[in-house]
Order: C-alpha cells, then sequence, then structure tokens
C-alpha cells in the first residue's frame, strides 16, 4: 500500500517485467525445458563462460540494475568462483543459444546473452519467492535466498495484513513499502526542529487533510527555531568545514591570545543565505556582511540577523580594526572575501592556492587533491612565483589550480612579503584587503616574475576576470547546487545518495536552481518529500 | 529491543543488568523479526504481533545525538534541561564533556568540525551516564515529594496491595512520556514483572522504599535507552 501523495515509484527502464502470465509462462519453460532435452546437447563447458565481457553486457541489458551503477555488473552475479556459477548463472546458461555447438565463440555469447538474461527473467533461481529480474532491479541478488529486496514483496504482503488488521500501520507502526507521511513527519520534527514530536503533534498531522501542507508548516516553524538557526544550531554547524575557525587567532568578542579575524562573519552570512529564501548564492556574490543581535554569539537576541554593508573605513570606525571588513564593496564575493578566509588561507602567501582549493573545495564540492574539478588550462602553469610547478607530477594539477588562483592574488591576507607597512595611504596596505599592487611585496621572495601573475584566471573552463566574477561563474554552476544540496542530503539522510536515489537527487539539485529559485528552505521542502526521506 | 548497559558506578549497579533481562530479551523471535525488519516495530497493546514482516530496503536509522537525546529526555521527565546531567555537579554532560562522544562537533578549540563517523567507544557510556543521571533525578524528585510526583507518584505512595497496580501505571507513563506511545501488554508485562528481579537483587535489609526508588529509576532508564528512544 502507498501513501496517495506519494511519488509513484518507478522501476528501472531497463527491467520492465515482462507480462506473462503464469500458464504462458509455465508452457514456455516447459517447451524450453523438452526442447532443451531433446537436443541432446553435452552440458556447457565452464570454460566457455567465464567471459570478461558478459559483465558489460549484462549492464547493457540492465542498465538501470544498482549492480550496474558506475560499474560492470560484479562477477558473483552469475558466477561463484569463475568460471563456475552460481544458481542464477546456470539458469541463464541454461537459455543461452540452445543448439548451437560448444564453447561457444565470444560473438555469439555476447549476441545471445541478452536474450537468454531475459529467458530467465521471471524464474526464481534462488527460489526465495522473488523473480530474478524483480531482485536485480531491487539490488539484491538473483542467486542467494537470503538476499531478498523489499518492495517486490511488500504490496503481497502489506495486503494480506490489510485482510488481517485492517490498517498496516497500525500492525508494524511504519510503512517500508512506500513515502510514509507520519515517518517523515516524526523525523523531521527531530531534523529541523531538534525534538521529538509529541503524541499530539502527531496525532494532528495524521488527522491532517493536507499532509503536505502541514508538513511545509512545520518545517516553516521550525526554519525559525535556536536549533536550526541559532549560535552552534544545524545550519551555523553546516557552515564549519567552509570556514575552519580556530579560537586561538580569533578577534572580537571571546578573542583567542592572537586575534586575527573574527569567523562571526562568516556564519552569520552563511546563515542568512540558508533561510527566508534568501539566494544562496550569495554566499560567493554577497557585497554586504551580517551581524547578529549585538554582534556576539552568545547574546539574547541572537537569533536576529541584520545586513550590514559598510566600508571598509566606516566598518573600522564602529567596530575597531580586530573586527572591520577591510574589503571595499565592488572587490567583495562574499565568504571568499571575507576576512577570515583571507586570514586562514592566504596568510603571508603570493599566489594563494590554498584559498583557491578551499573555495572549489567548500562550497563546489571539488578537491583538488583528489583529482576531483581538473579543467587544464592550455599553456598551464606558468609558475609565475617559481614554486617549481611546471614539473609533469606537479603540472597536472597546477594546470588547473594555478588559473583558479589568479584572481585571489590581489587580496591580502596577514601579510608577507618584504617591504610596506600596514596602514592606510601611500606605500601603506591593508591586511585583509583588496590591494592590486599587492605582489609587488613578493619580488624577493617570489621571483620577478611574479608581478606579471595576470588577475584573470580560469574556473570550471570559463575565464573570469577577477574573484567578483569567480564568485558568479562558482555560484551560478552546477557543482555549486550540487554541492550545497548533497550537504543537505547528507545531513538529513545520513549518508550520499544510493545509486537508486540518483534521480532523486539530481532532480532536486537542479531544482533548486529552476523552480527554488536557490531557496533552501523551498529546497528543503521538497527534500522531506522524496522516497529517500519518507521511506522508512 | 536490546539494550546497552554499561555502568560500573551505578550504586545499584547489579541492577542494571538486570533490566536488561526483564525488559530487553523477553522474546527471542521477536528481536530476531525486529532485527530482519530494519525498522522499530510496534506491534500495538491490543492486536496479536504479527510474524509476517517486511524488511526495510534502506534502513536507516540514525542516532538522536546528544542534543535531542538531552532535549526529549528533559521533555519527557519534566526537567530543566541545565539540570540534566552535570559532572561533578558543574559541567553539562552533553553540551561540554560528552559533547564529541554524543555526536555533537566542537570546530573552535577542538577542530571536530563534523560529527564522527561512527559512534565511539564511550558514546553508549555517555549515553547511560545522561539517561541514569536524568532517570536518577526524576525517582528522587518524585519520591522525595510524592505530592507532586510527576512520574512515580503511584508507585511512592504504594503498599504491597497496590503495588503491581501501581507498576502498571508507571509502565505506562514511561512509555507515554519517553517513547510517545502506549506500551503493549508484553511490555507492561516485563517492567511490571522486573520488580520481582530487582528485589531479589536488591542489598540485603533494603527497605521498600529505597527498592521502588531504585526500581523506577532503572525501569525509566531501561526505556529511555532502548533502540527507539535513541534512535530514528
Amino acid at each position: 500500500m502507498r501513501h496517495p501523495s506519494s511519488p509513484p515509484r518507478r522501476r528501472p527502464s531497463g527491467l520492465r517485467r515482462p507480462r506473462i502470465s503464469g500458464l504462458a509462462a509455465a508452457q514456455t519453460l516447459t517447451l524450453l525445458t523438452l526442447a532443451t532435452l531433446a537436443t541432446g546437447l553435452p552440458p556447457l563447458t565452464p570454460a566457455a563462460w567465464a567471459i570478461p565481457e558478459a559483465p558489460v553486457e549484462f549492464c547493457r541489458t540492465y542498465p538501470d540494475a544498482p549492480a550496474c551503477a558506475g560499474a560492470p555488473a560484479p562477477c558473483g552475479t552469475c558466477h561463484t568462483t569463475p568460471p563456475n556459477r552460481n544458481s542464477y548463472g546456470a539458469a541463464v546458461a541454461a537459455k543461452l543459444a540452445p543448439g548451437v555447438e560448444r564453447p561457444l565463440s565470444k560473438e555469439v555469447f555476447l549476441l545471445r546473452l541478452p536474450e537468454a538474461l531475459h529467458a530467465v527473467d521471471e524464474a526464481d533461481s534462488d527460489q526465495d519467492g522473488v523473480s530474478n529480474v524483480e531482485e536485480l532491479a531491487a539490488g539484491s541478488l538473483p542467486h542467494d535466498p537470503d538476499s531478498r529486496p523489499t518492495y517486490p514483496v511488500c504490496d503481497a504482503v502489506q495486503e494480506r495484513a490489510v485482510k488481517r488488521f485492517g490498517d498496516t500501520d497500525q500492525v508494524w507502526g511504519y510503512n517500508v513499502c512506500g513515502y510514509d507521511a507520519v515517518y517523515a513527519f516524526k523525523k523531521a520534527t527531530l531534523d529541523f526542529c531538534g525534538r521529538s514530536a509529541t503524541r499530539a503533534e502527531i496525532a494532528s498531522y495524521a488527522a491532517s487533510d493536507n499532509r503536505e501542507a502541514a508538513l511545509a508548516a512545520l518545517l516553516d516553524s521550525c526554519f525559525d527555531s535556536e536549533w536550526w538557526q541559532g549560535p552552534d544550531g544545524v545550519l551555523w554547524n553546516l557552515a564549519n568545514t567552509r570556514i575552519e575557525p580556530i579560537a586561538s587567532v580569533k578577534s572580537g568578542d571571546d578573542a583567542g591570545p592572537i586575534p586575527l579575524a573574527d569567523y562571526l562573519d562568516d556564519y552569520n552570512l552563511f546563515v542568512w543565505t540558508q533561510i527566508d529564501g534568501h539566494d544562496a548564492r550569495d554566499l560567493l556574490t554577497a557585497d554586504y556582511f551580517v551581524e547578529r543581535g549585538d554582534g556576539t554569539k552568545k547574546t539574547a537576541g541572537s537569533l536576529k540577523l541584520t545586513v550590514v554593508k559598510r566600508n571598509p573605513i566606516e566598518d573600522y570606525q564602529k567596530r575597531g580594526f580586530g573586527k572591520a571588513q577591510l574589503v571595499d564593496f565592488s572587490y567583495r564575493a562574499g565568504m571568499i572575501t571575507a576576512r577570515w578566509f583571507l586570514m586562514q588561507y592566504v596568510m603571508f602567501t603570493a599566489v594563494p592556492r590554498t584559498a583557491a582549493a578551499q573555495a572549489y573545495r567548500a562550497y563546489l564540492g571539488l578537491d583538488i587533491a583528489r583529482m576531483e574539478g581538473l579543467h587544464s588550462v592550455a599553456g598551464e602553469p606558468l609558475d609565475w612565483d617559481a614554486k617549481d610547478v611546471k614539473r609533469p607530477e606537479c603540472a597536472s594539477c597546477h594546470a588547473t589550480l594555478d588559473p583558479l588562483t589568479y584572481p585571489f592574488s590581489r587580496y591580502e591576507g596577514i601579510g608577507g612579503g618584504v617591504g610596506g607597512s600596514v596602514g592606510f595611504g601611500p606605500g601603506k596596505y591593508l591586511p585583509y584587503s583588496y590591494n592590486p599592487s599587492r605582489l609587488e611585496r613578493f619580488v624577493k621572495t617570489d621571483g620577478p616574475k611574479v608581478t606579471e601573475t595576470p588577475e584573470e584566471g580560469v574556473l570550471l573552463g570559463q575565464k573570469v576576470k577577477d574573484l567578483v566574477a569567480w564568485g558568479k561563474v562558482a555560484a551560478n554552476s552546477d557543482a555549486f547546487a550540487r554541492k550545497l544540496v548533497l550537504d543537505y542530503w547528507q545531513l538529513l539522510i545520513g549518508e550520499p545518495p544510493r545509486p537508486s536515489e540518483m534521480g532523486e537527487f539530481n532532480q532536486l539539485w537542479q531544482d533548486f536552481k529552476t523552480t527554488h529559485k536557490y531557496s533552501v528552505e523551498a529546497m528543503l521542502k521538497a527534500l522531506v518529500r522524496t522516497e529517500a526521506y519518507g521511506v522508512p | 529491543m536490546r539494550r546497552r548497559v554499561v555502568a560500573g558506578w551505578l550504586r545499584a549497579a547489579a541492577l542494571v543488568g538486570v533490566v536488561v533481562f526483564a525488559t530487553g530479551c523477553g522474546d527471542d523471535k521477536d528481536s530476531d523479526t525486529d532485527k530482519d525488519a530494519g525498522a522499530e516495530v510496534d506491534t500495538g497493546p491490543a492486536k496479536e504481533p504479527s510474524r509476517e514482516m517486511v524488511r526495510s530496503n534502506r534502513p536507516r536509522v540514525r542516532f538522536k545525538g546528544g542534543r535531542r537525546m538531552a532535549t526529549d529526555l528533559a521533555t519527557a521527565l519534566n526537567l530543566p534541561r541545565g539540570e540534566l546531567c552535570k559532572e561533578l555537579g558543574k559541567f553539562d554532560c552533553v553540551d561540554f564533556v560528552h559533547n564529541v562522544a554524543l555526536g555533537g562537533v566542537e570546530p573552535y578549540e577542538l577542530g571536530v568540525r563534523e560529527p564522527l563517523d561512527q559512534a565511539s567507544v564511550t558514546t553508549p557510556i555517555a549515553v547511560d551516564r545522561v539517561a541514569l543521571a536524568a532517570c536518577g533525578q526524576r525517582a528522587k524528585l518524585d519520591f522525595d515529594t510524592p505530592e507532586s510526583a510527576f512520574l512515580f507518584g503511584d508507585l511512592a505512595a504504594a503498599t504491597d496491595a497496590t503495588r503491581e497496580a501501581a507498576l502498571k501505571v508507571t509502565a505506562n507513563r514511561l512509555y507515554d512520556q519517553l517513547l510517545r506511545r502506549d506500551a503493549n501488554v508484553d511490555e507492561t508485562a516485563a517492567l511490571v514483572a522486573f520488580w520481582d528481579t530487582a528485589k531479589a537483587a536488591a542489598a540485603k535489609g533494603a527497605d521498600s522504599a529505597t527498592l521502588a526508588r531504585d526500581y523506577a529509576t532503572l525501569a525509566c532508564f531501561a526505556v529511555a535507552t532502548s533502540e527507539e528512544a535513541l534512535f530514528y
């Protein structure tokens, strides 16, 4: 029994069950069996059957089978120890090119394999009550009676339970055969409000005529809670890997022994972009920052967030040097030009590859250290800062990383290079600010070519003239939407999407860009309606 | 249901093990079925348990984590969240001392920016610590001032003649408060039967008030540390 409002469960396209009546199937099976016996063929030799191309052909036949997700099917699908076959493999073998002389050539084998596979679709090789094709569709093993899918048997078992008890919910408490709205409601209360739903709330929800609206209303109320958007709340903690705070160098309130920058602005901006329908792309495009309550993280009224747009001098006058954001409006790109980010990742470096790599990893989900997101730029790396990155073993990554980094090279970190002094005015520089002549200080440390490092870079194969453009291209990319939605998926579901859930996941992040207009809250309301979230 | 019990520091430590037998392992067939089902199964109070279970296709049962657990415990036992459990009477068990073990993060000084992938060795100990502290507090409050008791008033006031009825009421209240559902017949019977087991395990010469309070603490602990209470 499925919840009426749950999306229809789709069988993978390559696994449509042939609609053969039981009698017709039995007749076909009998005829095939008789035909096999009548031919008097000798038993098929095992050596003819363990063919390395077979898993690929198997996956061409069943492209949507979970066993084929991202790789050819495992040999164990048909074999025990190749070439020996398991019960499913033996059943397929019995149907493969009957009447053709053995051993089969590879060509004949591959040509006739699909029909042999389909010939045993409706058979139940492991005698566990579930047909082979159902098992393949569900990702269970057609040769192992201990491995059975859930949903193919759901309907039958639930049907019997309904006859017996009238209501399956009362029998098991959960409907594991489809989207269980009450289960999703209870789970959402814990996820988004940080507490279990009361009995009254559950009863009220179960009795609701419009559960979808009731679930959305629950989320709306939870979105405003301390648990969700407060200091050290769910959203706040989601920013931890992006900000990587370190108390010992925090400035402002609760300053550490070496106060350099305050990460509270970063947390506040992150949370702001995730709530109230705000555009999440502001993470990488905002020219403002956000203050919370009275500016500290442990005060009353801490849910109050306020957008602040002050230029560096105004902010210096308002909050003092320890907390001021020192990048001018027109050079700001959200989180990646915040003072904390520049302090933490640019530090003393002329060409701050660490900053680019962190931005790429934290906001686009592409980790260059894991060879992810490599878009080599022809002629790169040019090694402007004399770091010997042209060596072949370095160049494979630096051909992407270096052009990715150039736009960061005009932003000051803590300091670095030789000469210059901190302050306002000619011949001086401000840490954590935009400074087009910054690289001149690095000639002695990074070589004479360092001043020729272009500000223009390349991100995802696209030229970007500066870091503001970098932020815009990044924020509009598929990678950005995918990464942010994946973070919430993992937070709420506990693991990355399984192969069978990729359809729902892809739809979700694509809708995030279009239907949801980059509103995280709208996306989350869709996420809790997915089967991945709502099927127990 | 299966219980995790690691509590060497309990005054009535011996009774904890008894709780496991009394309330957790009464029916092997049910346990096996639960495990196979991959999801919590509530057979309901009045209906015959079904032996025909459907295995979850994607059993994703997750630990609530310390903060949710503490919030739920505080609500269920009507205790101030800040007073639920404190080490040395000063440091909050959940937010501070056992924070990371209970699935929390501490990015500022420890660099723990994401919850641990898997429960640590000390996670069950920390869970037991918090649950036992909370249940112990509730029992103490109710037995010290039974006239304003929240959970264990009937038990505190029970005589030998009224004890069985009080035990049933207590069992139902525990399920209602901690699991937000009614106890079924087997669950009630297990908690009622636990009285005799607790009595047999009690120290020689223990008075009935002490026994009742220990029972209340441990019955609460058993339900509060069930899989159903801790996972979702």
